[in-house]
């Protein structure tokens, strides 16, 4: 998977260091001062992590927790995502890190002591109102906790702030080490879900559906609370059907009291990334769409199809029962 | 690189070397006749190829003077590859001294002395086979372990000239690809090892140049035909634009994207039909853009074909009717020139009648 572990002289007796080195031993090691030296310092083309992937484990200096966008979650409550992770593994056509940290390298910072006691301070400062914290702006949040086993020390944490509630966003399948944990009414996990030819051809290397949803009612059943991300939706033109049918296997195979909240989100470009899915991938479907540079600079469909998209697939929800009020409409 | 291909094209390729002794065996077998001091001309048997030979000189300022130059002198060449040495910054990466590799990607430190700053922007080659590794051109000998040390962050394989051939290669938008013998480990020590290998390596990049010709999988050269090539069939029915001609090329690649084939889609359009009509030829390439549009995107045209229809009233009294150009904003400009008091009042009257209800719902989507 890696062709190289560059690790950080202050984490290197980390015993999770240790584990994930246990993990790969064939795969070569280098000390280093600081990731900050390296990570980012050259324009490494995205598609190298297909055969040139290096992993840094590093602590997160600097800025830890961010206040996210507008429309980032459910509206009327403050967001903030932290950063625990730079990029990921999978390799989905749309994906926004193509163009944004200038390389696919994937950087671990385990200092997670130090991201809690952040967090705990933003808790701190806003009282009792209830509050949002998301992993996964940069990586997926599951996809390697099998290896960097931080959700414990998370889950202790917003044990002890219940107006405190953490996002875990994935497109993995990989809920060992969540299965393991006594679920917490504030922490919720959110699954990106797109019919499954979509999800074959378009999101490369990330779990099937039938995986998808198979963790997401492992994870029901257990007791655990759920999101759904209808994000990206890329339009075809039998999309309606496709997300008909979506929607009711999701019903089929979820309680629908396990699901908190479903955001819909029709797929957007800035258009540096856009460039870089013209680059990485010049035969994908994506490209065959007619877009247009909209409101914010951002590269969409056409005002009128977004918003049909987005009212169709809102549509498609209610018929199947699920509450309007946990549905919304994501950075629109 | 197949040379025996059924194209009448010329095609013109360059190699490039740092130093004479690395070109050696190119300049015996092909028996490279000088053109102008460091630039030869080869007497290849690949049919429909020219090749020529550039001695560069090391560094990055001497590589990046003498390829602009032969470059500009020959626009025809539209390919270059790099061969030479290269050094090894790493041990532990499965390469060894003799390996031939070809180098994927190729950075650069940063040009003026400081020890550890790299230039941010990179190049990624043309590439044929994997495996293939990325490399950092320095400005310097590498003469530390703890210089090299530092680049191998960034790539395991070392040179003093790619990066800046690879820039002039962008710029003027002609092909590269390199392939490099490993010569040492770039750990300081001077290699008495590297003088006397010089031959034997020239032999190695020559024969693999040799192997890359005689293979039927590897085209240098060639460039596949555009899909509006392909699409027109060599008809001059149409009088093309240079942005109606990338329009059209983004249009037929989205085509192909979807997997429409040609055939079929002009079946649908009639094809046939929009030939054979009276219509200057310009017009008819509006036509073509218009119908292969819908085609790509019948959701648009169908949210068109509605706008149209409930903007028909004030068409039918001569005024030009634009939407957003991108349907972002709920907006209508409209242009239409009034004579006398009727006209007043039948644009108030078709105005009062606008739909703007139905006209609003459509542009949020609620409609389509």
């Amino acid at each position: 998977m890696f062709s190289r572990i560059l690790i950080e002289n202050d984490v290197r007796d980390y015993p999770v260091t240790q584990t994930i080195l246990e993990r790969f031993p064939q795969v070569a090691t280098k000390a280093i001062d600081k990731v900050d030296d390296i990570f980012g310092r050259v324009k490494k083309p995205y598609l190298q992590k297909r055969d040139n992937l290096q992993l840094f484990l590093g602590k997160k200096r600097g800025t830890k927790i961010k206040l996210a966008p507008d429309a980032y979650g459910l509206a009327g409550e403050p967001h903030y995502y932290f950063i625990h992770a730079y990029n990921c593994i999978y390799e989905c056509e749309y994906c926004y890190l193509q163009g944004h940290f200038q390389s696919p390298d994937i950087v671990l910072f385990l200092n997670h002591d130090e991201i809690g006691e952040e967090i705990e301070k933003t808790i701190n400062k806003n009282g009792k109102n209830p509050i949002w914290f998301h992993a996964g702006e940069f990586s997926d949040s599951l996809a390697l906790t099998h290896l960097t086993g931080e959700l414990p020390f998370y889950f202790e944490l917003f044990k002890k702030y219940p107006q405190a509630k953490l996002e875990l966003r994935t497109k993995s399948a990989n809920t060992r080490e969540l299965e393991k944990l006594d679920p917490l009414p504030n922490v919720i996990t959110s699954f990106s879900l797109s019919p499954a030819h979509r999800i074959r051809s378009t999101d490369l290397k990330t779990p099937p559906l039938k995986g998808r949803l198979a963790a997401m009612k492992r994870l029901a059943d257990r007791g655990h609370a759920l999101g759904i991300h209808f994000d990206p939706v890329i339009h075809e033109d039998n999309f309606e059907s496709c997300y008909r049918e979506l929607i009711q296997e999701i019903c089929e195979t979820l309680p629908l009291d396990s699901i908190q909240y479903i955001s819909i989100g029709v797929v957007r470009f800035t258009s540096n990334v856009f460039h870089q899915v013209k680059k990485n991938y010049p035969e994908s479907e994506l490209l065959a769409a007619e877009f247009t540079s909209s409101f914010d600079g951002k590269i969409r469909y056409p005002r009128p199809f977004r918003l049909w998209i987005l009212g169709k697939i809102k549509d498609l929800c209610l018929q199947q029962g699920i509450d309007e009020e946990k549905i919304y409409l994501c950075m629109e | 690189m197949n040379l025996t291909n059924s194209s009448n094209e010329n095609h013109s390729l360059l190699l490039t070397f740092a130093h004479r002794g690395e070109a050696r065996a190119f300049l015996q077998e092909f028996k490279g006749q000088q053109v102008f001091p460091d630039f030869y001309q080869l007497n290849t048997p690949y049919e429909g190829l020219s090749v020529y030979l550039l001695l560069t000189g090391e560094g990055f300022n001497d590589s990046m003077a003498t390829l602009s130059f032969a470059l500009g002198r020959y626009p025809e060449i539209s390919e270059v590859i790099n061969y030479g040495v290269c050094g090894l910054l790493r041990r532990d990466c499965g390469l060894e001294v003799n390996d031939l590799v070809e180098v994927s990607t190729v950075y650069a430190d940063a040009p003026y002395g400081e020890d550890k700053a790299m230039a941010f922007k990179s190049f990624t080659l043309k590439r044929e086979r994997v495996p293939n590794r990325d490399l950092v051109s320095t400005h310097e000998r590498v003469l530390s372990r703890e210089k090299a040390d530092y680049l191998d962050n960034f790539a395991p394989l070392v040179d003093r000239e790619l990066w800046a051939q690879a820039y002039c290669a962008q710029k003027l938008g002609v092909k590269l690809s390199s392939f490099k013998v490993i010569s040492d480990y770039a750990d300081g020590e001077i290699c008495q090892q590297v003088k006397e290998e010089a031959a034997l390596w020239s032999d190695q990049m020559l024969r693999h140049f040799r192997e890359s010709c005689d293979s039927p999988n590897l085209e240098y050269g060639q460039s596949s035909p555009s899909y509006l090539e392909v699409f027109l069939e060599g008809s001059k029915d149409f009088h093309i634009t240079l942005s109606q001609e990338r329009a059209l090329e983004r249009i037929l690649q989205a085509h192909h994207i979807k997997g429409n084939d040609f055939s079929e889609l002009k079946e649908k359009m009639n094809y046939q039909e929009l030939l054979s009509e009276k219509k200057r030829p310009k017009d008819k390439t509006k036509d073509l853009i218009l119908h292969l549009t819908n085609a790509l995107n019948p959701l648009e045209a169908k949210l068109r074909r509605q706008l149209g229809t409930l903007t028909y009233g004030l068409e039918k009294l001569g005024a030009q009717v634009k939407h957003d150009q991108d349907l972002d904003k709920e907006k209508l400009h409209l242009s239409i020139t009034l004579q006398g008091q009727e006209d007043f009042h039948r644009l108030a009257q078709a105005l009062e009648n606008f739909p703007y209800e139905n006209w609003s719902k459509v542009l949020r989507g609620e409609d389509v």
